[in-house]
């Protein structure tokens, strides 16, 4: 399952080191034999409530109403460049050394 | 001491000009200077800043004022504020400001209440003791080598060292009842979408929900009655008219029923626990209740639906955090965060969302059809709150199953929607406070207030107050 830790990681962006993929390990599966017990129940006619609000399809007129100026909207970045958050690069830059 | 009093006790002698709201502030003040070492606030704000808006209240106070006006309030930091910090308890939240102020802060800002300061927290709600937090873990004032209980269990201390009149927590899988529980003060978790989630830092959204800690029934109705009612800016708001909260609360509950669920009184738990509910069943009989046993088998899987749940909308919600817009970075989660987000991307990872993610969510459905059936035949559900009462440093920490355990008796009541409040039931033998918990149907606010307003009027066990050796 440390593979599995790893790719779990990985897909929530969270970086782990080494030591803690064992701990992590042994824990997650701890955890998913005792979530097994919903597999016990006969869920085949049964339908998924995924939410418990009674309210369906709140819409608003569309118009535009007061928001966020840039300056507030930036104000919590740590990096910021024109008016733009700096995010990191998810391509390489070719000329770059 | 003020801040034993009752909010409407203090409201009347406001008026009275028997005392000023700079008397009760600085009260307030020296009581969280007092309590430092309990470690329940994360920000307070400056001392000479809030005994100058006390001034400023005591100037303008008039009879027609709104009760809250100059009473002292705090929020556990997962509500959102322009003026002071906001961290959710976690390090991944340093510095930051929010732009905007959550509903329920500013509705009661708008009353006049007075914001003092914003409370420790397990980060982002992840955890049952308040040792999941950047900010060193909350110490119970009736005993400082056990927990507070979680995961508002900042909130819960300041209420029960007499700091604040009230104050507003949340309550995802029992994190307001939990700490109410721990600490020997009152608790109401609402009906899902009974008070507006917006700007509340989100935890798992089909289960959050915002509420008020106090001193008793009595202060948690005057709270609900000004936070609850829809709000544009939280779609899953409730549209039914706000009831009435705050009269009428003396009706009396003679003739209800309370069902009692066979799976909560099993001898599973700690026994003084156990003992001390079913002494206070007895005393509700005693207000002219009766009783009906309950068979809800589904309740036997609240636990596991309850991680599937919360963790795979945890994993989501806190995607949000990748340091760009605000924040720093993903590698300042805790363990307890970084195992619930991993476990939830697993549920709704491709392959597995089908069986794990969306069976808990047939599963939950069985759940509500147990408790529908179960309301056919009583007026409330009487349980638990706490498996245990609070537990020493270290036993909960870093101990993911015992952690999912503590929230056995409340987690199941997020998985529903239903609202359910937890009020002082008694002491252990070493002191430490037990709570009941009062669960009614959908809405039923009003009446599981009665019912606690009832029984603490029978009852002096939300009157006993910590001593805090200091």
């Amino acid at each position: 399952m440390s593979n599995q830790v790893l790719h779990l990681a990985k897909l929530a962006a969270l970086p782990i080191s080494d030591a803690e993929i064992e701990k992590y390990e042994k824990q997650l599966k701890t955890i998913f034999e005792y979530m097994d017990q919903i597999k016990q129940l006969d869920l085949t006619a049964v339908s998924e409530t995924f939410r418990t609000t009674e309210e369906e399809n709140v819409l608003r007129d569309d118009v535009v109403t007061a928001s966020l100026s840039q300056t507030e909207a930036l104000k919590n970045s740590s990096a910021t460049l024109d008016g733009f958050f700096v995010v990191p690069a998810i391509m390489k830059d070719e000329n770059a050394p | 001491m003020l801040l034993d009093k009752s909010i409407a006790e203090l409201a009347g002698l406001l008026r009275k000009r028997e005392i000023t709201i700079e008397q009760l502030v600085l009260e307030s003040i020296e009581r969280c200077e007092q309590g430092v070492s309990l470690n329940c606030f994360i920000s307070l704000r400056d001392k000479q800043a809030l005994l100058k808006e006390a001034r400023e209240k005591d100037a303008a106070l008039s009879d027609d004022k709104h009760l809250l006006y100059g009473m002292p309030f705090s929020v556990k930091d997962s509500y959102v504020t322009q003026d002071l910090p906001t961290t959710s308890g976690s390090r991944v939240l340093k510095n930051f400001i929010s732009p905007y102020t959550a509903t329920v802060v500013q509705k009661l800002l708008d009353t006049g209440a007075i914001l003092i300061g914003k409370n420790n927290q397990d980060s982002w709600g992840h955890g049952g003791s308040n040792e999941n937090t950047d900010f060193g873990p909350v110490k119970n004032p009736w005993n400082p080598a056990y927990i507070s209980g979680g995961s508002s269990g900042g909130s819960a201390v300041a209420v029960a060292a007499r700091m604040v009149t009230f104050s507003i927590g949340e309550d995802t899988g029992g994190s307001i009842r939990n700490p109410a529980s721990m600490c020997g003060i009152s608790g109401l978790k609402v009906t899902y979408g009974r008070v507006s989630r917006y700007g509340t830092i989100a935890y798992a959204s089909s289960l959050d929900t915002v509420g008020p800690l106090a001193k008793s029934a009595e202060d948690l109705a005057i709270v609900l009655q000004t936070i609850a009612g829809s709000d544009p800016k939280d779609g899953s708001s409730s549209h039914r008219p706000v009831d009435t909260y705050t009269e009428g609360l003396t009706d009396g509950v003679v003739g209800k029923k309370i069902g009692l669920p066979k799976q909560f009184f099993a001898e599973n738990y700690n026994p003084e626990v156990r003992s001390t509910i079913l002494a206070a069943v007895e005393q509700m009989k005693e207000l002219g209740l009766t009783t009906v046993e309950l068979d809800m088998p589904m309740l036997n899987y609240a636990i596991p639906i309850y991680y599937m749940l919360a963790s795979s909308e945890t994993s989501s919600n806190l995607a949000r955090y990748d340091g760009v817009r605000y924040g720093t970075g993903r590698e300042n989660f805790l363990p307890e965060s970084a195992r619930r987000i991993m476990l939830g991307t697993y549920a709704l990872s491709a392959g597995y969302a089908e069986k794990l993610y969306k069976n808990a969510q047939r599963a939950r459905t069985l759940l509500i059809d147990n408790y529908a059936d179960a309301f056919k035949q009583c007026d409330f559900i009487a349980a638990p709150t706490t498996p245990s009462p609070a537990q020493k440093f270290g036993e909960l920490l870093d101990n993911p199953m015992e952690n999912m355990l503590a929230d056995l008796f409340t987690a199941t009541i997020n998985i529903v929607g239903v609202p359910s409040l937890a009020v002082p039931a008694g002491f252990t033998a070493d002191k430490l406070p037990i709570g009941l918990q009062i669960i009614g149907d959908k809405f039923q606010e009003r009446a599981i207030l009665t019912l606690a307003r009832a029984y603490q009027d029978a009852t002096t066990w939300h009157k006993e107050v910590p001593e805090i050796h200091l």
